[in-house]
């Protein structure tokens, strides 16, 4: 019984350790994300004026693709991936005003989701503020949006394109249809990372062992498209 | 004193007055945050620009002639707009596209381009003479004349709104 006990409190510690281990580490993870954005908006201020004092023409736009076409830095903040999209909306939600950085910031985070939300009346946007609003609603929508789709009597290239459109926010609710039986929904997945190449289904399972593999990993993207 | 005389005289006062005062527009000075040539490069006349408030990226051209000074307002892609969909944004607020033409009464916005393909700039009418801009992220300026920027900045005013 002595040792038994023993096991038990070993064990316990363990799991604590373990449990701590982790967690402290998605912490850090989740800080470094946040930091590098931090850092990122800062060098793309910097970045700005060093074009504008090279570069008048670009001093004298309005236009600000024009700004994102000239400034690297925004690069580094669209290749942070999926997890900058909570900073970036977080960093347009409390600047003031909402000037020219919360637009380059919407327009990164368009290029992360592969959405282009301008395409749609409905989802339409002309300030950074406005495209918070716009992503919100989109995000609130895309879990029913993925499930309409899969529903529909629209071709399998249909659906597909339709998925398409939803972007990368629809990845974790397609892994749920095709865990459902939807597996003619999965060539959506490759499709939206832009990994048709990569990410093959030509057998049998396939679909099931990438899911098996991956499904984790879009965990935390899941839980934010469902805050909203 | 013969009449021919008198208009030269006159004539040359009328010179005199209008490249004075282009002279003494206020142009470049401590205020102004990135270097003259930058300024400088974006109109026809050096110096033609007076400075109203301090460069900033909180609000571009499009904002100031639609009356905001807190947001970067671009409905359009990732190309500057045509004529034609410049005129198609007015019209959604209730303005009329007329064709250029300086001191028209009631213009309220006058809009640049390299070319009707392109539109690269709006401005507003101070008065008949003057007209006021943000230039992106640079300061809100004033200007002599509707048509101050060069061809190879803003380009020539195409359109005026009213």
């Amino acid at each position: 019984m002595f040792k038994s006990k023993k096991v038990l409190i070993l064990l316990s510690i363990m799991f604590i350790i373990g449990f701590a281990t982790t967690s402290v580490y998605n912490l850090v993870a989740q800080a470094s994300v946040e930091e590098k954005m931090t850092n990122s908006i800062i060098k793309i201020q910097k970045q700005i004026e060093l074009e504008i004092q090279n570069h008048s023409t670009l001093a004298a736009s309005s236009n600000p693709y024009d700004y994102v076409n000239n400034i690297k830095e925004v690069e580094n903040i669209v290749d942070l991936g999926y997890r900058a999209l909570p900073y970036i909306e977080q960093n347009i939600d409390e600047s003031e005003g909402s000037g020219l950085m919360d637009y380059i910031l919407a327009i990164a985070a368009e290029k992360i989701a592969k959405v282009d939300l301008k395409k749609n009346s409905k989802t339409f946007w002309d300030t950074g503020n406005a495209f918070s609003q716009q992503w919100k609603k989109q995000l609130q929508q895309t879990p029913q949006e993925v499930n309409h789709i899969a529903n529909s009597n629209l071709s399998v290239d249909e659906k597909i394109k339709s998925l398409e459109t939803l972007g990368i926010p629809a990845i974790p609710f397609i892994i749920e249809k095709v865990k459902e039986g939807n597996n003619e929904l999965f060539p959506a997945i490759p499709l939206i990372l832009g990994e048709e190449n990569t990410i093959q289904s030509s057998q049998p399972g396939d679909e099931a062992v990438w899911i098996k593999d991956n499904e984790t990993k879009f965990e935390d993207l899941k839980a934010y498209v469902l805050s909203k | 004193m013969g009449i021919k005389k008198k208009i030269i005289i006159g004539a040359l006062a009328v010179s005199a007055l209008f490249t004075g005062s282009l002279a003494a527009f206020a142009g470049y000075d401590s205020r102004f945050y990135y270097p003259k040539s930058t300024y400088d490069a974006i109109v026809k006349t050096a110096d033609n620009y007076s400075y109203l408030a301090a460069a900033t990226g909180s609000y571009n051209c499009l904002a100031y002639v639609k009356g905001y000074t807190d947001i970067w307002l671009w409905p359009w892609g990732t190309s500057n707009p045509t004529l034609s969909q410049m005129d198609l944004y007015m019209n959604q607020d209730g303005y009329l596209a007329y064709s250029y033409s300086q001191g028209s009464s009631g213009t309220k916005i006058i809009a640049y381009g390299t070319s009707t393909n392109n539109i690269t700039h709006v401005a507003k009418p101070a008065d008949n003479n003057y007209s006021n801009a943000k230039w992106g992220q640079l300061e809100r300026l004033q200007s002599l004349g509707w048509d101050p920027y060069s061809s190879s900045s803003y380009g020539s005013a195409l359109r005026i709104y009213k």
